[in-house]
């Protein structure tokens, strides 16, 4: 292309008015060693444009990139499972306590009503109760641990994969 | 999906990413960062995949929000968008070498002063040859916002690179 139709595309190129094939042209043009004076000026900038298009990533990038989306895949459905066992927890709570309500009625709220035996009972319900969190919350760990091991186990043998 | 076929999807675009959010950060361990998190963000959410008719427009969108994140968060642009950057033909003399690097570097900086919109816009169209309307998708810009922030951008390089001629610099 000569250097008159290459001014005629760059004026429109200033303008904004270029199509892509047109500043694919600018930028072939520009690779030449040999470019009118009046052009030089623009010459580095077509050039860089060019040279940025070669930038690339390191050549680990996809295997280090396949490590973490096989520890994102493994922990994510775990994940999930805990929050609804949690979810599932709050709900048995919730409908316990609405039933004590109904059962009892407005008497659970008022100390008067509570002779010695009922005290009795209630504090050895709070323990039952306090048991039974305990030991879900100790399952609950003990759920977490699980999925580190797992994702730690897993860490491992991609580890060896790649030795 | 399995993994396999998701890397087959996006690895072929993963330098496209990497080179928008080198513009955006500036530093090439962050802008590595980015593009890993929007990859594993993408392959959490695969179960949504085919409602993405355009995946590339989407991980586009993704780094420019996550590299956007990552610079405000840091406040401040650490290193120079160089590093890692100085390709010049094999055959060149040291001299020429030498100039090939200055001038380049210098369109690098001329561009690391736009205004955001203006460099990421320039960046889309005139390095990776992106149509409007797939830049208007990726900045979630309208088409003639696209249009005036390019014409800016290429107004102010135009500036200072006969700016420079000018004063010899």
């Amino acid at each position: 292309m000569d250097s008159k139709a290459i001014k005629t595309i760059l004026e429109k190129y200033w303008e904004g008015e270029t199509s892509l094939e047109e500043e694919a042209s600018l930028r072939a043009y520009f690779q030449q060693e040999e470019v009118p004076a009046e052009l030089q000026v623009f010459q580095p900038m077509f050039r860089f444009f060019e040279q940025e298009q070669e930038a690339y990533l390191n050549g680990d990038f996809d295997e280090r990139l396949s490590t973490k989306l096989m520890a994102a895949d493994i922990q994510e459905p775990r994940r999930h499972s805990l929050t609804v066992s949690l979810r599932r927890v709050a709900a048995v709570a919730a409908v316990l306590i609405g039933v004590l309500f109904f059962v009892k009625g407005p008497d659970i709220l008022s100390a008067d009503a509570l002779n010695s035996k009922e005290k009795a009972e209630a504090k050895m319900a709070y323990a039952e109760a306090k048991a039974a969190l305990l030991l879900i919350s100790k399952k609950l760990n003990k759920g977490t641990n699980e999925a580190q091991a797992g994702v730690a186990k897993v860490r491992k043998v991609t580890k060896v994969i790649r030795e | 999906m399995i993994l396999e076929d998701y890397k087959k999807l996006v690895l072929p675009i993963k330098n496209k990413l990497f080179r928008f959010s080198l513009r955006i950060v500036g530093n090439v361990a962050e802008a590595e960062d980015v593009v890993q998190e929007v990859f594993i963000k993408v392959w959490n959410k695969r179960s949504e995949l085919g409602s993405y008719k355009n995946v590339e427009a989407w991980c586009m969108t993704l780094t420019k929000n996550l590299s956007i994140d990552k610079l405000r968060s840091k406040h401040r642009r650490v290193d120079s968008i160089q590093e890692g950057f100085d390709m010049v033909s094999q055959n060149a003399s040291p001299y020429q070498v030498a100039v090939t690097n200055d001038m380049m570097s210098r369109i690098a900086q001329m561009m690391d002063m736009l205004p955001e919109k203006q460099r990421m816009v320039m960046q889309l169209r005139d390095i990776e040859g992106m149509t409007y309307k797939e830049i208007a998708e990726i900045l979630n810009l309208t088409l003639d916002q696209v249009k005036i922030n390019l014409f800016r951008a290429r107004k102010a390089i135009r500036a200072k690179l006969l700016n420079s001629e000018s004063y010899g610099l």
